[in-house]
Order: C-alpha cells, then structure tokens, then sequence
C-alpha cells in the first residue's frame, strides 16, 4: 500500500495513546488502606473477566479509531502496480515507454490506445511518486529526457505515437546507462509495453548482459512492468513491401511504364470478406476492393505510370483497432540503370553477362566484358555488380581496385577459375577443382530462401537449386568465415559470401559452364545474379523506402520534410514520404510491428532473475483512477463506526457485572439522633 | 463529675451522665455472685413475688404464707425473685482493619467509646465487668470486677489498646463461650469482617451457655457506599496485600457481595437471638448506646427505672 502524505505514519505510535492513558491512570491511582478486602476480593473475582474484556474492547476501539484517522490522514492508495512504498518515493524513477506502431492498437473499453492508456497511468502513478525525479526513455531515441512534471506525459511530443519499432533490451541498456552515470540512491524503472515479441526479443542473448548489468548496479533497482498487452483486436494492417517501376515494351504502350505495388495485408482476428483499400498516387485516390481470404495476404498491385517519372502514394485501410497500422507509403521512380562489369572470358563469362543483362533492349540492365588484363584499369564507379571470372588472381593494381571498390559499397562475385585453384580476389582462395563420381553429380542439399541471393520470389516460389547437378566443383575459403547461403549435399558451400565493409563478397563453387553441369541453365544463376546486382544497385541509388526510425539521412545537414502536410511528422519516428531537394523517401513502420506475437509474460521474470520485477498484468483493463485509488473515506468511516461502538460500549452496562437483583441487607439507616430525653419518654 | 484523665479521652462525661439514668440491662436472667439490680435464673429475696411453691422441711419460715395455710390448710412458701449483679465481657476487635476510616473517628476510637461507656455505666451500676481486647496473637483479657479501681485498670487498657495485626475474632469468641462460667452479658464490638458462617458458629457457641450476646458491627459509611470514582490501590490494613483496580468496575459486584453478607449475617442473629445492630462511624455512638439501652429496657421483663 503506498500512501500519498506517508510522513503521517509517524504518527502512528499515538495508537498507543489511549493505552498509555489508561495505564496513567492506573497509575495515577489513590491508595487506600482498606479494611473490607473480603468483598473486594470477592467483587474483583467476579466483576474482572467481564468487565477487563469490556475495558479491553473500549481501548482497542480508541486505539483503533485513532489508528484509522491517521491512516486516512496518511492518504493511503489501493493498487497493486505501485505496490508497497514504505520506504518512501524513490528519488529518481525512469520510464521506459514503448511507443512502437503497435502501442497504438485499441484494447479496452475506453477506445484509447494502448500508448495513450499507458500514459495515463503513468501520469497517475506518477502524480502518487510526486518526491521522484522522472526521465523518460523512449523507444526511438532512447536518450534519458528528464520531465519536469510527470502528469504531462500525455501531451509531450516525446510520447505522441510514432511508426517504429522498439528495442526493450536496448531501452533497458539506455536506462542502465543513465543509472551508472548519474547513481541516483534509489530509482525505479517503470516499463510500459505490449510485450510485443520482436520488441522484447526474449530469446536473445542480450538479456544476460541486462540481467547482469542490473546485479551489478550499487544500489537496488526495481522493475515495474505495466503489461499492455490485450486479446487480439478486429485489426488489419497493411504494408507496402515493393514499389517497383517497370518499363514497358512494345508498341502500344511505349514510352509507358507500369508501378507494381507489393502488398502484404494482415488480419489479426482472421477478419475474412472484401476491404476497401484507398490507393493515394500522386494526389489521386482511388478504392479497390479487396477480397480478404487468409491472415497474411500478399497482393501484387499494378498501374500505369508515365515513363521516367517519380511519384510517391499511399495505401489505406479504413479504421479499424490499430490506426497507425492503416497506411504504408510508397515512393517510385524510373528504375536505375544497373550495370554490370564481367572480368573474364570464354563462355562462362558469356553466360553471366547475359544473366546479368537478360534482355539487350532494357536500358536499365546492362553488362560488359572486361579482360582482367585490365582489370586494374576499369572504372566501377557506376557499377552495381562485378564479377571476377578470370583464370588467374588479379594483379596487384586490380586487386586494389577491387578492394577500394567493394568496401565502398559494391558486390563482387567470384566464379571459380577451375584447375588447381590459386589465389582470388579480395583474399579468397581456391581449392582444386574436384569432379564427381560418375552418376552421382554433386547436389545441392540446403539453401537459405529466407534471405540472401537464392530466397524465395515474391510469390514465394524456390528456385530451382534442387535441380542443380554439378559434375565438377571448385571450393572457395578465406581467411575469415564465410556464410554459406547454399550447401551440397556433404555440407560443403555452394555459394557462399562475406560482407567486406559496406559491400559484399559472393563466390559460387562452380562454373556456369555445360563442362561443370547445369548450372549455367539459368534457372539458378539468372535469378542470383539479378539479386546481386540489386544489392550493389542500392549504392548507386538511394532507397525509395526504408523503416522509420531506423533510417538516417546520408549527412545530418540534410533537412527531411513530409510531403504531405496534414500533421505534424518527424522522419524521426513518422511514416510519411519525406523529400529533401529531388531526393525523396518513403518511411514505413517495421514490418514486425505489424506481428501480433507478444512475449510470453511468465519469462520475463526469468530473463530479469535477479531484479525485482512487479508487473502489472491486464494494464490494458485497468482505469486510470483505478491503479491507485485513495482509500481514505473508507478509513474515515472505519473510525465512526468504531467511535459508534465505543461510544455504545462505554454507556451501556451489557459487559458489566449483573447488578444484584434485590437486596435483603439493610439499608443503612438514616441519621437518627435518639436522645436521652426520648429514652426518658 | 471529675474530669476524666486526659489518657481516657475516649470517655465522654457529658454521654456518660446523659446515659447514666438508663440501666444496662440483661434479657435474660443472670447468675451473679451479689445482689444486683438484675434478675437472677434463682430465687431471692427481692420484694418482687414471683411465685408460690410447696413447703420442704427446712425452708425458712418467714417465707411462708400463713394466710394461704389458714384457707387451705396447707404450707406454701413465698418465693421471690432474686436481684443479682451481672458479668459484662465487652470483647474489642483490636486488629488493624479498625484503623480504617473514611472521616473523623476511625472504628477503634469509636469501638473504644462504645466500650468506655459501657463499661463506665455496667461499674457504676454495680455490675462486674471484664475486657477482651484481640488481635492476630494480642489478647488482653481482664476478668470481670466490680470494683471502681477495675474501671481504672479498664480504661487505661481500652486506652493502651492498639489496633493491629489480622483479626482472630473467630478463635477468640469460641475461646471465650468455653471459658465463661457463668451466664454473662457479651458485648461484641468489631467490623465483624470474617466468613459469616464461621461467625454464627461462633455467636450460636455463646447462645448456647445462654450468654446474653449483643453485637455492635461498627461500619464506614465508605465501605458500604465505595464511592471511589477513579482507580485506587486498595491496601489491606491487617495483611498489607494491595489490590489495584477501578472502583467503577468493581463496584456493582462489591456491593452484592456486601448486601449478601449483612443480609446473612442479619438473619443469622436473629435466628439465634443476638442483639445485633449495625453502626457507621458516621452515626454518634451516643444515639446509638441509647436507642441499644432502651431496646434492652423495654425487651426485659420487670426492667427497672
């Protein structure tokens, strides 16, 4: 129980009071030299039990009216987040408030947010902590921000929703950080959050060093958690995970190219039947409806855009339980010319040129063959991917080309020279081509289609790696470890690759070449080289999207501002299109926001074993006015009915000793001076 | 009248002269040594006539009725009644619970007054006298005397008397109803505060030798009011033992027990004949001698004066 003027309970002893009084009076007693004990002691036997449990009752009644009244004077609050403040307010409480997209879904009756719900009640335990000094830690900048009055945090601008995610271990780690560098005595962390899994991130490892971090503060810290988390609400997200321009061939729609917009909508509570879906472009809005068919729909939007022109849009979805999980925004241009850089010769080199640049038509795919004689020559500025095919190592000029090159940001791949193998590029080196057993081709076993070169298309289809079958195979190694994004079937990598600085390193263990096997078909190679030459791509162009609160402009003298105007919005933490000069950006809220997963409730204790944690289960349920409600009527009315019972007790004879019904003693007589001259009558 | 000595400040001579025209009298006749001015359990020679019996060789012929012998021709004797003295045992309770007082007179002074009085009239009237003073292991016993220097030796005991240690007035009236010879006048004068059946045994023991027993149960007005009003810390004057506890509580219970005791206590002498009466040392002790001697007058048959 905490109480709002705690000093009151100092006053606490003078429960004592009527005890003390009563024994003063016992002790203030006359003496008497008596000379009828016999009936005293006769009465003292029979009038004491009745009438000591009678006096007993009468002192706990004073002592408890007392007790009451400065129990109620002390304004004692009911509720159990705040729990038992005995030892008074803490001096510095820190609140770690979670304002991820998520924070905004609607739980409980009252229609607010998660976010604004939490507020709430941390203005109010705040408001019962009012001798604290408060700082808030939130999930976007994590940086400690000391609040003057903590009953504001509703209306700050730090507290408004935001479209990002939030690190819990890294908030903790921000609040750990402030605590060691300003050891205050005593402090609290107050936590609100929906638990949602990718916020917590419970299986990760850096709970350990929290947990540990926290054993080692000098003084004791304890955690309240104020869990938000609710049922699953009638929500539907939506989300824009591709913007691509295509160019479109042929003539009747020259001079046309067409945006093809991937979607990915979410249904929390299984919502089936048609949604309308508001398609903003460029100032237009138009609605589609869209039929809803599984929890996690993806859907390929396709219009027709004016070649070479940028635009930006965005998609809605009517109000439901999560606003802020309503839009996604989109930016799209023409698509960069991507072009590649093929150091090699022969067929092999042919093929990878041509899965590089497919279609001779495309003016934003296209690939030369370097002889790697003159490797070091070559200008790779403008290029998005290299490939290192040559026979022998590059020479020491290329060699730094190639270095300079990838560490600023460029994908190289390496295709096996085939022989004895020898040195590559940026330090790999090749084992000696093997060959396979007659009729047992080198397989491919296992392949990341999560991420990497070899995923999944967009419409979640494998490549074909399992088609794969290599006679021969020749295998790369480096002095550090390489990640192995696809295997043989003996484990042995099939294509593996290494981040060198910002760029990328891929090697394939064998030759698109009809002497190795199929790879050179295509079907493998095609998809993987385009990929790469994406990924080099985003270098030369900067991202049309990106996840608020993550992406930082290029240079902090860059100012962003939203295209749109109709509030107030920070690239910081806001979606929105944003554009700085020509250069335009959409952010978009982490697609993890978008999980309903929350973490299991009963393992945060666990992860932070050595802190004590209160947590405040079904927050979301809770009124603001109920986390701590004064109690003191109550008390006052405990005390009137104690002061009715004393009052009762103290003038009614029912605990006495029964008076004796008749007496058949005398009564004394009355003075009656019989003289002497009556006796002589 | 002389002037008292200063030591016998207890006697009053103005009480004494005012009472002194009332008898100490006996409801029951007595056997005195001497010709008194009581009634004896014999026959005297008093000029009261009491009744006629058969002549036996030997009587004295004085006594005979001649006139009877002349109608009946028959000898029938005269007799009359006898006039004897009376022994007086006043027995005082000299145990410290006779300290006590809630006024002026503490129960011992009013005791010794009552006692002085009597035994100044019982004296002068001819009577013989003696004195019982008892305590826990004190006793004072001074025979019965007629004489005006035993009224001295009386008096200058009643006023060396002290009132302490515990009561034994149990012991002491057994002792004394064993101890008596004759029939004798026992004036009994304490707060009586012991067992109450134990007490009736002790006045029925009296009864029983045919002692004319007469009780003066001296009380405070206090101890039959208790009208404390805050707690108090009852010390026993006889034991010292102390009892700490608040009259209010107590009080009801107190005084139910008190009322059983003197109703008990009243009923049992009047079953066996004691002259009991109560008396708060708030009363004048003169009223009260007065209204016993004149109570005593009117219950005795052929009381004189």
């Amino acid at each position: 129980m905490a109480y709002l003027q705690p000093w009151m309970l100092w006053a606490l002893p003078a429960v004592l009071l009527p005890i003390v009084i009563h024994m003063l009076n016992r002790l203030r007693y006359k003496t008497v030299h008596w000379a009828a004990m016999i009936f005293l002691l006769k009465a003292n036997r029979a009038a004491t039990r009745r009438a000591k449990l009678r006096q007993y009752l009468l002192l706990a009644f004073r002592a408890l009216i007392i007790l009451f009244l400065i129990w109620a004077m002390a304004r004692p609050l009911v509720g159990g987040w705040i729990g038992a403040a005995a030892g008074g307010a803490p001096e510095t409480v820190l609140i770690l408030l979670d304002r991820s997209a998520s924070m905004e879904s609607r739980g409980g009756d009252a229609g607010e947010s998660k976010r604004a719900h939490g507020l709430a009640l941390l203005s109010t335990a705040a408001k019962q902590s009012a001798g604290s000094r408060f700082v808030l830690i939130e999930n976007v900048l994590r940086q400690p921000l000391e609040i003057a009055n903590a009953s504001n945090l509703g209306s700050m601008q730090m507290t408004e929703a935001t479209d990002t995610a939030a690190d819990i271990p890294a908030m903790l780690r921000a609040a750990l950080d402030y605590l060691a560098k300003n050891r205050p005595g005593s402090a609290e962390i107050w936590v609100a959050s929906d638990l949602q899994a990718s916020n917590w991130r419970t299986d990760s490892s850096e709970w350990q060093d929290i947990d540990a971090r926290f054993a080692g503060l000098p003084q004791s810290v304890r955690v309240r958690l104020l869990d938000l988390s609710g049922p699953p609400a009638a929500n539907i997200s939506v989300a824009v995970r591709a913007a691509d321009v295509r160019n479109l061939k042929g003539a009747a729609d020259a001079g046309k190219a067409q945006l093809n917009l991937a979607l990915e909508l979410r249904a929390q509570d299984g919502h089936k039947g048609t949604i309308p879906l508001l398609v903003t472009r460029e100032g237009v809005t138009s609605q589609l409806d869209i039929p809803l068919g599984s929890s996690v729909q993806r859907e390929s939007l396709k219009f027709d855009v004016p070649k070479g022109e940028t635009g930006w849009g965005k998609v809605e979805l009517p109000a439901d339980a999560n606003l802020a999980d309503n839009s996604a925004y989109f930016v799209y241009g023409p698509p960069p010319a991507l072009k590649s850089m093929v150091i090699g010769e022969g067929p092999g080199a042919q093929r990878i040129r041509f899965a590089a640049a497919p279609d001779k038509a495309r003016t934003d795919r296209t690939a030369e063959i370097a002889s790697p004689a003159r490797a070091g020559g070559l200008d790779l500025k403008s290029v998005a991917l290299a490939v290192w095919a040559g026979t022998t190592a590059p020479d020491e000029s290329a060699a730094k080309t190639l270095q300079a090159w990838v560490e600023s940001g460029g994908v190289l791949l390496c295709m096996p020279p085939g022989g004895e193998g020898g040195a590559g590029p940026l330090g790999l080196h090749w084992e000696a081509a093997e060959n396979a057993q007659p009729r047992t081709p080198f397989r491919i076993a296992a392949w990341d289609e999560i991420d990497g070169p070899l995923a999944r298309t967009d419409s979640g289809a494998s490549l074909a790696l399992a088609r794969l079958e290599m006679q021969r195979r020749q295998l790369p190694s480096t002095g550090g470890a390489l990640h192995a994004y696809a295997t043989f079937t003996d484990g042995r990598p099939f294509l593996s690759g290494r981040k060198i600085g910002s760029g990328q390193l891929f090697a394939f263990s064998a030759q698109p070449d009809t002497e190795w096997g199929n790879f050179g078909d295509g079907l493998v190679l095609l998809p993987a080289v385009q990929r790469m030459l994406a990924l080099g791509g985003r270098r030369l162009a900067p991202p049309a999207m990106a996840i608020a609160g993550e992406w930082q402009p290029a240079s902090p003298d860059e100012t962003w501002s939203a295209i749109e105007t109709d509030r107030r919005r920070d690239w910081r933490w806001s979606a929105g299109v944003y554009q700085s000069g020509a250069s335009r950006i959409a952010l978009n809220r982490p697609a993890s926001e978008d999980a309903p997963e929350t973490a299991d409730r009963t393992r945060i204790p666990a992860l932070l074993h050595g802190v004590k944690l209160t947590v405040m289960a079904d927050a979301i349920e809770l009124k603001a006015d109920r986390l701590q409600s004064e109690i003191w009527p109550a008390m006052v009315i405990a005390a009137m009915l104690f002061m009715c019972a004393e009052m009762l007790l103290a003038t009614s004879r029912a605990m006495l000793p029964r008076r004796a019904a008749t007496s058949n003693a005398p009564e004394p007589r009355p003075l009656r001076r019989i003289d002497t001259a009556e006796a002589r009558a | 009248m002389a002037k008292p000595e200063h030591r016998w400040d207890f006697l009053d001579m103005g009480v004494i002269s005012r009472l002194s025209r009332l008898t100490v009298s006996v409801r029951l006749p007595m056997l005195g040594s001497v010709t008194g001015i009581h009634r004896s359990a014999t026959r005297g020679s008093s000029v009261e006539f009491a009744e006629y019996r058969k002549y036996a060789p030997g009587d004295d012929l004085r006594f005979l009725d001649w006139r009877v012998f002349a109608r009946t021709d028959r000898f029938y004797m005269k007799e009359f009644e006898a006039d004897t003295n009376l022994r007086c045992y006043v027995v005082l309770d000299t145990s410290a619970s006779m300290k006590f007082t809630s006024g002026e007179t503490t129960r011992f002074e009013y005791a010794r007054r009552i006692a002085g009085t009597l035994a100044h009239l019982l004296v002068h009237q001819g009577d013989a006298l003696g004195l019982v003073c008892f305590a826990d292991k004190a006793l004072t016993e001074l025979p019965p005397r007629r004489t005006p220097s035993h009224l001295r030796q009386v008096l200058d005991t009643l006023a060396d008397a002290k009132p302490q240690g515990e009561t034994n007035l149990v012991t002491t009236l057994h002792n004394l109803a064993e101890r008596i010879r004759q029939r004798s006048l026992v004036i009994v004068i304490s707060d009586l505060f012991t067992e109450v059946p134990e007490l009736l045994e002790c006045f029925k023991h009296l009864r029983f030798y045919k002692h004319d027993l007469a009780v003066f149960h001296l009380l405070d007005r206090q101890e039959y009011d208790f009208d404390f009003h805050r707690p108090v810390r009852f010390v026993d004057l006889e034991n010292g033992m102390d009892l700490i506890t608040d009259p209010a509580v107590v009080r009801d219970a107190y005084r139910e027990a008190l009322n059983d005791y003197l109703g008990t206590l009243h009923h049992g002498c009047r079953e066996f004949d004691v002259d009991y009466r109560v008396n708060y040392l708030d009363e004048s002790y003169e009223g009260s001698l007065t209204s016993f001697l004149l109570q005593r007058i009117k219950r005795t048959k052929g009381g004189r004066r």
